[in-house]
């Protein structure tokens, strides 16, 4: 039964031939998959797209994956590259573009139509904030505090030092905090750049 | 100043030994954004992990596992299964297109109304780009019998007729907009026809290992001429 089986083995599975193995992956990632998306790009589409290229660059990319990093760290290294292209398109597009320039009043993001009353109004809210959260933050917060990936883990998804990811976890959660407007007052160090990374 | 943000998530955490703590406090007793942004930091870390997990759309497993839109075992499954029992050359592999980046990689030209069993035939692989139109209703066997007779006919090296024109571009743009920015095999032949019903661009790719090694792959994707979206795909071991 591929319910029971790990990851590396269905990747061996498939790199033998298995015809539902693949299958076995997407059913047990997409969730996850999806939701690392939709709230790095806060935009449910964009997300459904995302995770759409991440399963085929994983499909495509399968056959010769030798198993050098966990299957899983593997995958949220490619979830987090589409959406970085997701993003990339995004900012070429005139029309936000335009927005931009006249004073980043971004159309707010889509967000997917929740299935329960209780804590929508407050969810809503921390998904818009996450999304004025800045990117190079908010791709780490969304790994650490959504995902709930170790720092360890992250820093082999992203390729940077660990001490980078927790300097960015926490401006990260900072900007966060002050995008929902828990405090006001003396600018926070949360908008700073990551050149000032300790 | 600088704010020593790996020891406030460390902080955060409840990691650091008790000289660091000192540490950290000495700086946050002197440093009002640090102190704020710990209070920030630790509303937002709740925020964060108070989002729920929403369901991906339904149609995402479709879109990734059944890119034959719904028609039973995707085409690379069924060849995987064949690969397997019979040992075959056929493999599972999965090109995306290479166009639209390097237009010295692959020129279009156009050989509309040309016979299109002869076409199917005869179509070059490695080459220009030949698009053609077909009055022929494609499903996922037909596209595997597509990219087999691709890979025989590899051998040929018929000539490219015909112009690029604004339909052959146009063409060109739907598959590169339908398989996205992923760039792993180069376009070699465009047939317009039907996919299941669909009027659709059927797009012949080859791919190889890189660093000047020979293609080895042959894969066949069907688009949507509609909204360029992804229908189907096949692949051949060349």
């Amino acid at each position: 039964m591929t319910a029971s089986e790990t990851d590396e083995l269905l990747v061996r599975r498939f790199q033998d031939g298995s015809s539902d193995a693949f299958e076995t992956l997407v059913q047990r990632h997409g969730a996850r998959v999806y939701n690392l998306c939709l709230r790095i790009l806060g935009d449910a589409e964009e997300a459904a797209d995302a995770s759409q290229d991440t399963f085929l660059a994983v499909l495509r990319k399968l056959s010769s994956f030798r198993g050098d990093a966990a299957f899983t760290t593997w995958l949220h290294r490619v979830a987090v590259n589409a959406c970085y292209d997701s993003l990339r398109k995004k900012r070429r597009r005139p029309m936000l573009q335009l927005a931009a320039d006249e004073g980043d009043e971004r159309p707010e993001p889509s967000l997917p139509s929740p299935d329960h009353a209780e804590g929508v109004v407050f969810s809503v809210d921390v998904a818009q904030a996450l999304a004025k959260v800045p990117e190079e933050f908010r791709v780490v917060l969304v790994l650490a505090d959504v995902q709930d990936l170790p720092y360890e883990e992250i820093a082999a998804v992203l390729e940077i030092p660990v001490g980078t990811v927790k300097s960015r976890v926490f401006r990260g959660r900072a900007a966060l905090g002050k995008a929902l407007g828990v405090t006001e007052g003396e600018p926070s160090g949360a908008s700073r750049t990551s050149e000032e990374e300790a | 100043m600088n704010h020593p943000y790996e020891q406030l998530a460390a902080l955060m955490d409840g990691t650091l030994d008790e000289r660091e703590l000192a540490g950290v406090q000495a700086h946050l007793d002197l440093c009002a954004t640090c102190r704020q942004d710990v209070d920030l930091a630790t509303h937002g870390a709740r925020a964060a992990r108070s989002l729920p997990v929403v369901d991906p759309p339904p149609d995402l497993h479709r879109r990734v596992v059944g890119a034959g839109g719904g028609h039973g075992t995707p085409a690379w499954y069924r060849w995987a299964g064949a690969a397997a029992a019979a040992a075959a050359v056929i493999a599972i592999a999965i090109a995306l297109p290479n166009v639209g980046s390097d237009p010295d990689r692959g020129e279009v030209s156009s050989l509309a109304g040309e016979d299109s069993a002869a076409t199917v035939e005869s179509g070059p692989v490695g080459g220009d780009v030949v698009i053609s139109e077909e009055d022929r209703d494609y499903d996922a066997a037909g596209l595997e019998e597509l990219a087999r007779s691709a890979r025989a006919s590899r051998r040929d090296a018929p000539n490219a007729a015909g112009g690029a024109g604004q339909d052959a571009t146009a063409a060109v743009g739907c598959v590169s907009r339908a398989f996205g920015d992923q760039q792993a095999g180069r376009l070699t032949r465009l047939i317009r026809a039907r996919f299941e019903g669909e009027e659709a661009y059927i797009a012949v790719y080859l791919e190889g290992p890189g660093a000047g090694e020979p293609p080895d792959t042959v894969a066949v994707w069907a688009a949507s001429t509609e909204d360029c979206s992804v229908l189907s795909f096949a692949s051949a071991r060349i």
